[in-house]
């Protein structure tokens, strides 16, 4: 249900920036949160839920192009530029997972899904990780943040599934 | 939540913590500390700080005079210094982290580990 290729040019923008600027709250609302940072890299997630969302409105191309937005902008916002080699690289892999899902395994509900996205996510920063500090042992910390990740994707996929049943499609219509 | 979300959430947490207790149980990754001597602001030795409970004696002559730290089941202590104050010696054994510091031989031993972040910047 690909709602987005119906729009116009100036619909397609004006939604691109409603989305990333949603991703974007959310993303700087969590890290304000300070509970689950106890290792560095481990958040709730909840700009995955855009993610989600986008992804199932308007395609993998808009989902991944509001995903990148939303790391860079966040990273600048919050001042370390490098994150945005990490997140952007993790949303990639997040997003093609999430497609390849939806593409092959019709069983796999939105749940599913995002704790697939959450896990690839985290591979992605794992390995840019990995790369910027040339240290291989790097990996050795995938099995830390898969599993807070599981849990976290299932919270944040319940929440997108309660708001694509709360019926956001006839709100972006107008 | 469907069969195959249920399915996912299994393999995604017995991978996890399958991994988890490989690394750190079977590899010890991560884990590895080293005792590093530094004489005069240089690294002087490193040595593994083992677990074992035999004594490892390790003596440090220099030209500022001479020590010796003793390095037994996770611990290391001074144990004697050429010094005339010996605040080193009476200084408590260390274990995870912290120093001993013999500053009229410019002697410090601290403890390294691997994989120890210095700070994080977000």
């Amino acid at each position: 249900m690909e709602l987005l290729t119906k729009l116009s040019i100036a619909k397609k923008i004006s939604h691109t920036g409603l989305f990333v600027a949603l991703a974007l709250v959310l993303s700087l609302l969590e890290s304000s949160f300070s509970f689950l940072g106890t290792l560095p890299g481990m958040k709730i997630g909840l700009a995955n839920i855009v993610t989600m969302i986008a992804l199932s409105f308007g395609g993998p191309i808009f989902a991944i192009t509001v995903g990148l937005l939303r790391s860079l902008l966040s990273s600048i916002f919050s001042g370390a530029v490098t994150m945005f080699l990490y997140s952007g690289f993790g949303t990639l892999l997040c997003v093609v997972s999430m497609q390849l899902c939806v593409k092959f395994e019709s069983k796999i509900s939105i749940i599913g899904r995002s704790m697939i996205g959450a896990f690839f996510f985290n591979v992605g920063q794992v390995i840019v990780a990995a790369v910027a500090v040339s240290n291989i042992h790097m990996l050795s910390y995938l099995p830390v943040l898969t599993f807070v990740s599981t849990f976290c994707g299932i919270f944040t996929g319940y929440i997108a599934k309660l708001i694509m049943e709360a019926g956001y499609v006839g709100f972006w219509k107008i | 939540m469907t069969k195959a979300d249920k399915r996912i959430f299994a393999i995604l947490i017995t991978l996890s913590i399958i991994s988890i207790l490989f690394i750190n149980v079977i590899l010890g990754l991560g884990r590895e500390k080293y005792v590093v001597i530094e004489t005069n602001g240089r690294e002087y030795a490193k040595y593994k700080l083992s677990e074992e409970k035999n004594v490892n004696t390790i003596e440090i002559n220099t030209e500022f005079g001479y020590n010796k730290i003793e390095i037994f089941s996770g611990n290391v202590k001074m144990v004697d210094s050429s010094c005339k104050d010996k605040s080193c010696v009476h200084s408590k054994k260390i274990s995870s982290g912290g120093m001993i510091i013999c500053l009229p031989n410019k002697c410090v031993v601290r403890i390294d580990s691997e994989g120890s972040v210095d700070g994080v910047a977000y």
